[in-house]
């Protein structure tokens, strides 16, 4: 155990820098859960009465699974960017502790955004059923929640960029 | 590849014809009617009288609903996702309509459904009484009829065992009832009490209250043995009246194929009644309105002479801002994009169809998501026969034809990444295989498959204002196509060009300095054009600066920005599918035990299985995300949904499609 903390988390940040790898996936992966299912939930509903709607309410409730995908981005890039991959690692235990910051931050505005998009999304499938010749408009609620999410991944991968560029100076 | 022209159609005729214009108009089938306008003077809008005709479809709705559930056909499933019509001849259809006699068909329907579902409920009670005593058939007890005993009521209960020691205590039942544990088994004890009738109810509350359940009495009096094979007895009734039920409402069922025809007929009639509601008269005239396409004009012309006497036919081109429904028709190649078209919103009569200008994008967005030869392959064979089998229904066949286009680009992308079910032929029959070579394995070089997947959104952005650009063009808005996307498609590869040199900083000087001069020139161009609207001078310039960031205006840095990061989504979704493919690989290789054979048998099986799993969860995604990136992405910068579908009047029904005696008997 002690040999396995050295290696890891104090003679390298291999160990940090998956901690926030995971919590990033992890955090993205049940907000999207959770998005979609609230969206889902919704077009259950309206599908019950309309079942034709389907194709249009198909695309509303796979919104909010996009979280989980920056996340496994985020993730990927991670350990990319820190030899992880490749087994060449290349990342100290402050550099390891300042990813894992940004792991977990990035995953919780994934989480948030992608509960709220669900909500969004289920609004917008009520409008859809109310309305279904809007449903091209009604996918643009939702789709501006998610330009946050996109922020943090944009955020996300400058600071590993940032981060992991460090090591050379210091 | 285009949408139909259409004409506005006036049609004019006595008053005294119109009840029956819709009827002949329906038979035409060339005319979506439309209401005429409320701002018409001096017109009054006819009034239809539907409730005959919505109480049939009711009940014909109804009979469908209870057929359906012992009727079922494997298109049920696909025309959940596809309106799919069914086919009949006008034979047929006449058949149908003289065999179904509606309501006594819904009478008989709703009885049987009824009887089925009583004696369902019936032998489900039989059921948990039976369950409660039939442990005890052995015991040799009297169960006692309710007022069996003519001072005392004697009951029998059901407990379990550990409550049923309790009935020795004090207190549970009143003084002078006579309480007694028959017997146990399996935990359960069967327990009898004798109480006066004074005593009777407050006995049976304490019990109750200690939980005890009670056994419910018998008419008469008989041996628990008996009183089981009563219940037994009760229970087999039950079951073979709901058998019975459910026979003939199967034998029903056979009749669902005619039900639906009739209910697709009478749901014309609807539309054909509607149709009234929407003429409006004059003094001694009446006016019908519609549209059609201008391809038919002639034929409505001499289908007017012949079947329309006393009608006069005006047609003229639809006004500039009129809300006009909208026809598609494309090449035998597009048309499967058209379907991505439908399902999200139809555009505008004014506008153009973007079907032609999605399709590669989609497919190949799809393909970046599944990427795996083999599964390229499947899905190809796959939707080409079933292609071929739905080849009559408009709808089905352009969704597989879609997924054939899109199983191509997953063959494609699958060979150049060294994707063959994963890494199931490279481990199996060696790297130095065809199967080994990969022009990019993402795997190893996410990094470079990340870059790949932002360089196709960049392309698919430009590729969207670019439409924007053509859509003003074919409006006759020229400057609108240079202010509203001309300077975005300098301003952005700019900005592109610009960040290259930052995150690249051995790239060559000019790359920073064209993105300089393109990203200004564009900037310059947005801030003084896109306030163009504004009266006031500082307004015009605060909305250009505005629009750079994009709150206002056709499009926005950080939209952009967004835009092109989604595009990630290809990478992850395409690594995903691999990922699964290498678990079901690693999993399938852990079966493979020592018995050659047998071993490689069930290697192989799972492998099938597995794969066969993964390719139906990953197409699923692969399409969903293809079609959001299309519908949010690329859509949002020039197109607008909503215009309503053209629909003649007798011609088109999501139900039925009525078919020539001669393509019948090709079919």
């Amino acid at each position: 155990m002690e040999d396995f903390v050295t290696q890891y988390f104090l003679k390298t940040g291999a160990g940090w820098t998956v901690i926030g790898a995971m919590c990033a996936v992890m955090f993205g992966g049940v907000g999207s859960a959770r998005g979609i299912r609230i969206a889902g939930g919704q077009a259950a509903g309206v599908l019950s009465e309309k079942p034709e709607l389907f194709g249009k309410l198909l695309v509303l409730m796979a919104l909010p699974g996009t979280q989980g995908f920056y996340s496994f981005i985020i993730a990927i890039f991670m350990a990319a960017q820190t030899g992880l991959l490749s087994g060449a690692l290349k990342v100290t235990p402050l550099m390891g502790v300042a990813l894992m910051a940004v792991g977990i931050c990035a995953g919780i505005v994934q989480y948030r955004s992608a509960v709220y998009q669900g909500e969004a999304s289920a609004a917008a499938i009520s409008m859809t059923a109310r309305r279904p010749e809007e449903s091209g408009r009604s996918i643009l609620i939702p789709a501006l929640v998610e330009t946050y999410a996109v922020v943090a991944l944009l955020a996300s991968i400058l600071f590993i960029m940032w981060i992991t560029a460090m090591k050379v100076g210091g | 590849m285009a949408i139909d022209r259409v004409k506005k159609a006036w049609l004019v005729c006595p008053a005294a014809q119109a009840p029956t214009v819709p009827e002949r108009l329906a038979r035409v089938g060339l005319v979506h009617v439309a209401e005429v306008p409320h701002g018409e003077a001096a017109l009054t809008m006819l009034s239809a009288d539907t409730r005959a005709v919505e109480a049939q479809l009711r009940r014909l709705s109804e009979t469908l609903d209870i057929l359906r559930e012992f009727s079922k056909t494997v298109k049920d499933f696909l025309s959940n996702l596809i309106a799919t019509p069914i086919e009949a001849t006008r034979r047929e259809l006449a058949e149908a309509l003289k065999s179904i006699d509606i309501e006594g068909l819904h009478q008989q329907v709703k009885e049987l459904a009824a009887r089925r579902a009583a004696a369902q409920a019936a032998a489900g009670k039989a059921k948990e009484r039976l369950a409660a005593v039939a442990r005890f058939r052995g015991l040799d007890v009297p169960v006692p009829a309710e007022g069996a005993l003519r001072w005392s009521r004697a009951t029998l209960w059901l407990a379990p065992e550990k409550q049923a020691r309790r009935i020795g205590e004090p207190g549970l039942v009143p003084e002078g009832v006579v309480i007694e544990q028959l017997g146990a088994v399996g935990g359960k004890a069967l327990v009898a009490s004798v109480a006066l009738r004074e005593q009777a109810e407050e006995a049976a509350s304490r019990l109750r209250e200690a939980g005890f359940e009670p056994l419910a009495a018998p008419a008469q009096s008989v041996a628990l043995g008996n009183h089981v094979a009563a219940i037994e007895a009760e229970l087999r009734r039950h079951k073979q009246d709901v058998a019975a039920a459910k026979a003939e409402l199967a034998e029903l069922g056979k009749l669902r194929h005619q039900v639906e025809l009739v209910l697709g007929h009478w749901e014309g009639k609807l539309e054909t009644a509607r149709a009234l509601g929407k003429m409006a008269a004059t003094g001694r005239a009446v006016v019908l309105a519609g549209y059609v396409r201008a391809r038919d004009e002639h034929r409505l012309r001499e289908a007017a002479a012949r079947d329309l006497p006393g009608v006069s036919v005006v047609l003229e081109d639809p006004a500039a801002g009129e809300s006009v429904p909208v026809s598609l028709t494309n090449t035998r190649f597009f048309r499967p994009a058209q379907f991505l078209v439908e399902m999200f919103g139809l555009p505008g009569y004014h506008a153009f169809d973007p079907s032609a200008f999605l399709m590669a994008s989609f497919v190949l967005f799809y393909g970046f998501c599944l990427g795996d030869a083999v599964y390229g392959v499947l899905q190809v064979a796959l939707a080409w026969a079933l292609v071929r089998r739905y080849r009559a229904y408009p709808g089905l066949r352009n969704f597989f034809m879609l997924l054939l286009y899109c199983g191509v680009t997953t063959f494609v992308v699958g060979v150049l990444t060294g994707t063959w079910a994963a890494d199931l032929f490279k481990k199996e029959l060696g790297e130095k295989t065809i199967f080994g070579w990969a022009a990019l394995d993402p795997l190893d070089k996410p990094l470079v498959g990340l870059g790949i997947a932002l360089m196709l959104g960049l392309a698919n952005q430009f590729w969207g204002v670019t439409m924007r650009m053509y859509g003003a063009w074919r409006q006759g808005d020229k400057w609108g196509a240079l202010f509203d996307g001309g300077f975005w498609l300098l301003l952005l590869p700019g900005l592109v060009l610009l960040i290259a040199a930052f995150f690249a900083p051995a790239a060559p000087a000019w790359v920073s300095r064209a993105g300089s001069w393109l990203a200004l020139i564009g900037a310059a161009g947005l801030v003084l054009t896109q306030g163009r609207k504004e009266k006031s001078l500082v307004g015009k310039l605060v909305v250009g600066l505005v629009s750079l960031y994009g709150i206002v205006g056709t499009y926005g840095c950080v939209s952009f920005i967004g835009d092109t990061l989604s595009y990630s989504r290809l990478l992850a979704l395409g690594l995903t599918t691999t990922i699964v493919g290498m678990a079901v690989n690693i999993i399938a290789d852990l079966l493979r035990f020592d018995i050659v054979l047998i071993g490689f048998l069930v290697f192989v099986a799972f492998a099938i299985v597995g794969h066969l799993f993964n390719l139906v969860l990953s197409a699923l995604g692969a399409f969903i995300h293809s079609a959001r990136l299309i519908f949010v992405e690329f859509f949002g910068r020039f197109y607008e949904p909503g215009a309503q579908r053209f629909a003649p009047l007798g011609a088109t029904s999501s139900r039925i499609r009525i078919l020539s005696e001669d393509a019948a008997a090709n079919s």
